[in-house]
């Protein structure tokens, strides 16, 4: 099959077996690679009401026809997996050379399945396939360990391990490659650790076979000279996305103080020039990546290295909880990649945690004397490692803000910032009604990689709750995933903005298989309709209600910032779903009718 | 005088801030200060959204916004 490693990996931990299977065509043909792959995988093999933590509940990483490939970006993962954070769906993505050595080794997916009794590591040499012992690696960090694993099996294989926080069972635990890039949201690394599977460790050495490599060549070798024929390519690489930082305080949309406000009063020593300025030692791009936006960097201050901070990292611990200085969020960023914990979640959790402080409803006999204050270092320091290690107060907040809002109450699930049970990455909503649909109808939980509108609310006008913004926010809930279902990185047609035109001719030159741009928008459209339906499967009354955003974006006015004072009414909430259900022929609970499933090939999947 | 500033990536062509004389369009400003008109996403002037043709008047401060597309 053009374009396709050509088999499926099977791993059973819990018996041991290891079996391949042909990557089934019907599959390709409806659901491209990637996160398609996974959630066919994810609603059609795992059982109605598995326990995410248990041996039913599987976790299938694929990669994608253009991955490992010769187009711009194609070196991204998909991890999905039932969430133990939601209970619905998750799927998490990384770049790095993981997808491509594991095409070259033969494999789209791998299926892992079950409970091993004893931690283990995953190894993959082309057809030689094994589980191996990995007892004296379990407790350590990732980045240990992936140094540990290619000193023992050599710098060719690529690494992708858990840390502590993934063994403890932190609901957020995230899955490391390459030194610093993570597959970050919804515990894809809590049910790796669940398996008590500490790493995967793959080289391959084969062909993809390609339908038309001359025309690859030719197309291929296009889409790079695009890339770096772009007008936003220079700063593009300079900052990588902590070029967002100032931008976002200039607009209002940075997270501060547990979503209160959306700006800092002073954000200079976080923005992307003092970044690049003070710890920024060199670019790092991923597999076949023309414009490197990874940052590595080295703290002075606490003798570390680490890539990053990326500006999701500077958003949630720097602006929300108020850590002013790049030092402290690239040592609270290394913290979190050591012990493997996703710094979105973990930054929106010890704000929350801050907040619950300043209220009375956590005290210094529940942190054991620990002062929880916005602005301290240590405090977030110290947070990161109970957290990960679930020490004391931390073993409730590892559990992510819904649950702990719920634990604690008081009033504190009006300032538990989480949509589904996913905590809101950053960007602060309040004034921004496609930027908050996009949180609010996300398939994972409030997250912003699947539509990143807030630029269509500046431009439009940040007050209008009109119906193209529904329609803004689905047409980016097709396009964006749309990547993570070819096994490519987005940010070559987001950030420089190369023609999307370029990528059907590739695909066809890759697979041989000629598909329009719609028809690559259908099948993403197919994969986000499936992945609704398995929240309705796996929730009990599932439905419009678990699309609502968190209260303070409709309760309490923005304190500080350019949107100071401004906040969204219940009745534009309302309004922003009945448009989005209505165009995406859903009815009026959020669900997808028995027509738009038949519509869209899904009858036989969805019974 | 007219107060500009370039925010993020703009401030590598424009500096942090700047002083100009009104009378120009923004257009005209971006085209004088060698800025790709694309990158910019979206101009304030004393807080407030205008087009690029607007013609910019000696007391005012202009904020240009660089388009981004996100994480």
């Amino acid at each position: 099959m053009n374009g396709y490693g050509g088999k499926i990996l099977r791993v059973n931990l819990t018996t041991g077996q290891i079996t391949k299977e042909p990557t089934p065509a019907h599959v390709a043909e409806k659901f491209l690679g990637g996160r398609g792959f996974g959630i066919y995988f994810l609603y059609t093999e795992v059982p109605k009401g598995a326990n995410p933590l248990g041996p039913e509940n599987k976790l299938i990483i694929s990669s994608g026809p253009l991955s490992g490939t010769l187009t711009p970006g194609a070196g991204k993962m998909d991890f999905t997996t039932k969430s133990p954070l939601t209970g619905g769906y998750a799927s998490a993505s990384v770049g790095g050379h993981l997808t491509a050595e594991l095409k070259y080794a033969g494999y789209d997916s791998i299926i892992v399945e079950g409970i091993s009794p004893k931690p283990v590591y995953l190894y993959i040499n082309d057809d030689e396939v094994e589980l191996r012992d990995a007892s004296d690696l379990w407790g350590k960090g990732a980045i240990t360990v992936e140094t540990e694993l290619k000193k023992r099996l050599g710098e060719e294989f690529q690494i992708a391990t858990i840390g502590p926080a993934g063994e403890n069972l932190v609901k957020y635990a995230c899955i490391s490659h390459d030194f610093g890039r993570q597959a970050g949201r919804g515990g894809v690394g809590t049910v790796m650790g669940a398996k008590k599977l500490k790493a995967i460790a793959v080289h391959g050495t084969k062909d993809i076979p390609i339908a038309d490599p001359q025309a690859l060549l030719r197309l291929g070798t296009e889409a790079y000279k695009a890339c770096k024929a772009s007008g936003g390519f220079e700063a593009w690489v300079r900052y990588g996305t902590s070029g967002v930082t100032v931008w976002s305080n200039e607009v209002g949309a940075f997270p501060v103080r547990n979503f209160q406000a959306g700006a800092l009063e002073d954000y200079s020593g976080l923005s992307g020039e003092t970044m690049r300025q003070r710890i920024v030692i060199t670019d790092k791009g991923c597999f076949g990546c023309p414009s490197p936006c990874g940052k590595y960097s080295f703290s002075k201050k606490y003798n570390i290295y680490v890539e990053g901070p990326e500006y999701e990292t500077t958003a949630l611990i720097g602006g929300d909880c108020v850590l002013t200085d790049i030092e402290d969020v690239a040592y609270a960023n290394w913290l979190c990649d050591e012990l493997g914990i996703d710094t979105i979640s973990v930054g929106n959790v010890m704000a929350f945690a801050i907040e619950c402080f300043e209220k009375g409803i956590i005290t210094k006999e529940d942190t054991g004397g620990l002062e929880l204050r916005w602005g301290e270092p240590k405090v977030v320091f110290t947070l990161i490692e109970k957290i990960a290690r679930r020490e004391g107060i931390g073993d409730l907040l590892a559990e992510g803000v819904k649950y702990a809002s719920q634990k604690l109450g008081k009033g504190s699930e009006e300032f538990a910032i989480h949509v589904k049970g996913m905590e809101v990455s950053g960007y602060e909503s309040h004034n921004a009604p496609a930027m908050l649909l996009s949180y609010m109808t996300c398939d994972v939980g409030a997250h912003h990689n699947r539509s990143w509108a807030i630029t269509y609310d500046l431009q439009v006008g940040r007050d209008l709750v009109t119906p193209d913004k529904a329609e803004r926010v689905i047409y980016l809930q097709h396009v964006r995933p749309l990547f993570d279902c070819l096994g490519a990185c987005r940010l070559q047609w987001v950030e420089l903005s190369i023609d999307l035109g370029l990528y059907p001719p590739i695909l066809k030159a890759i697979t041989g298989i000629d598909r329009s741009w719609e028809d690559l928008l259908k099948i993403s459209e197919r994969v986000w309709n499936l992945t609704r339906m398995y929240w309705v499967r796996e929730v009990e009354g599932f439905g419009r209600e678990w699309d609502y955003p968190p209260p303070r974006f409709y309760k309490e006015p923005v304190t500080y910032g350019p949107t100071k004072g401004k906040l969204m009414s219940w009745s534009d909430i309302q309004k922003l779903l009945d448009m989005y259900y209505e165009k995406r022929g859903w009815d009026k609970n959020g669900i997808p009718t028995p027509e738009k499933l038949a519509e869209l090939g899904l009858a036989d999947i969805v019974k | 005088m007219a107060k500009v500033k370039a925010v993020g990536i703009l401030s590598r062509y424009a500096g942090d801030e700047m002083e100009v004389e009104g009378g120009k369009s923004v257009e005209e400003l971006l085209a004088s200060l060698g800025i790709p008109s694309p990158l910019v996403g979206i101009v304030l002037v004393n807080g407030r959204q205008v087009e690029k043709s607007y013609v910019i008047g000696e007391e005012d401060e202009v904020k240009l916004i660089p388009l981004l597309g996100g994480g």
